[in-house]
């Protein structure tokens, strides 16, 4: 062998283990970091922020992004699953949402086995509210909008505007209550007391949750299930809330809780997929969404009951 | 002419293009072994929050150990294999006696990821004028090639 062919020789083995040393440095990191995430344990933060639905769909394109149920389940059941989970915080920033959407995730936080505490951040008003009731203890800050116990079932009509314009509606039911809720006819009396019992039921049920959660006196709740809503100082004075502070506070106040010091602090965040960016901006995901809107009537989408 | 003699006999590297390599390899490491541990050994910046954590503790040991063994690898084998390193490789210099044994590999290295064990087995330079503490007892020099 020559020099030549050496000194490549030499360069070869020399870039060969320099290049092997970075991979396995890499891999051994990578390792170190997930297994120090699998054996750390952690308080993880559960965002819920936007209006509360059972899923993404329900939500129109200019609508705010929604707090899913199913998101939101799913985050639970892996908190829940795993081990190194000490407590969790609902971190809610949320007007509240469907009756059904509210009412899931609530039962979801009462029935966990961890210590959980909810955070309201700008908004945890109505069914967000509802869902912060579940939990162990509820922080919130002192300017945040919150309470909100009350439901809605409004909707827009436009029998009028149709009148204007000649348009019709030709009512063909076979149950007298089947179209209940139309836009395009106006309510008869009867039509509005069956809706207003629905209503009635669901804020009775909504007073019930947040008595038993808070474990406030019924009527006490019910004073202040108007519908008006509260601020965080105010909700404190009445019995909403437990603590005034921020999220730092909330994750000194859950360590306490878990009586523990050394625990990493971890947020679930929402993954969305680049598929999901790009058809949400699409003009076929709006185009499809007015026309849906327009052209088809689906009274048990079109009457959203909300909390 | 004792050492003028000796200098002829072993040709001994100059010790600036020693230093230079031995820049050249450390910034090599770094970059290839020391980036990638980066956040975890970052935490040691900071004692008490070790001193407060098991895990840390013993996150930064695994990554401690983990950097040592691959920076005595990169020197043994590329030395062993070589007779050079990278920094050697571009200063033209070389590990001698060309049949240097791994164990003498292994001796002339084993300061090399211990910055204050290497300072003193450096010093030991100026007293000898070419060769490292472990160089010595290890029986091997460095080279012009």
């Amino acid at each position: 062998m020559d020099k030549q062919q050496i000194k490549q020789g030499n360069w070869k083995t020399i870039f060969g283990t320099i290049l092997t040393i970075w991979i396995v440095a890499t891999i051994i990191a990578g390792s170190i970091t997930e297994l120090k995430q699998a054996v750390s344990e952690k308080i993880v933060i559960i965002p819920i922020t936007g209006p509360l639905s059972i899923s993404e769909n329900d939500a129109g394109i200019l609508e705010p992004r929604t707090a899913t149920t199913e998101n939101i389940l799913d985050n639970i059941k892996k908190a829940r699953s795993d081990s190194s989970v000490k407590a969790i915080i609902f971190e809610i920033n949320s007007p509240g949402g469907t009756v059904v959407a509210s009412k899931e995730i609530a039962d979801a936080v009462k029935n966990l086995k961890k210590p959980n505490i909810a955070l309201i951040r700008e908004v945890g008003a109505s069914g967000a509210y509802w869902v912060a009731s579940a939990s162990d203890k509820i922080v919130a800050s002192p300017m945040s909008i919150t309470g909100s116990i009350g439901v809605i079932g409004s909707y827009l009509e436009f029998s009028k505007l149709f009148e204007k314009y000649g348009i019709t509606y030709q009512r063909l039911t076979s149950g007298e209550l089947k179209d209940v809720g139309s836009p395009y006819k106006e309510l008869t009396e009867k039509e509005k007391d069956y809706l207003q019992k629905k209503l009635d039921i669901i804020h009775e049920n909504f007073i019930d949750e947040v008595s038993e959660n808070r474990n406030m006196d019924k009527e006490k709740v019910k004073q202040i299930a108007d519908g008006s809503f509260y601020l965080g100082v105010e909700a404190k004075d009445l019995g909403l809330v437990d603590y005034l502070g921020d999220r730092e506070f909330a994750v000194n106040l859950t360590k306490q809780m878990i009586n523990k010091t050394d625990v990493e602090v971890i947020t679930y965040k929402r993954k969305v997929t680049l598929f999901e960016q790009l058809t949400k901006l699409s003009s076929y995901y709006i185009g499809k969404g007015i026309g849906e809107t327009l052209l088809s009537f689906n009274l048990e989408k079109e009457i959203k009951l909300n909390a | 002419m004792k050492e003028v003699y000796k200098l002829l006999k072993f040709n001994y590297a100059p010790l600036w293009k020693r230093i230079f390599a031995y820049i050249i390899d450390i910034s090599l490491l770094n970059l290839i072994i020391i980036v990638p541990f980066k956040s975890i050994i970052n935490v040691y910046k900071d004692p008490k929050t070790i001193l407060l954590s098991k895990t840390n503790a013993l996150d930064i040991s695994i990554a401690l150990l983990a950097i040592i063994g691959l920076i005595l690898i990169y020197f043994i084998y590329t030395e062993y294999k070589t007779k050079q390193t990278l920094g050697k490789l571009l200063f033209g210099i070389k590990v001698m006696p060309d049949n240097a044994t791994l164990k003498q590999i292994f001796i002339r290295n084993i300061t090399k990821p211990f910055g204050i064990l290497l300072i003193f087995d450096t010093l030991y330079i100026l007293k000898t004028g070419n060769q490292r503490y472990t160089e010595i007892i290890s029986k091997t020099w460095i080279s012009n090639k």
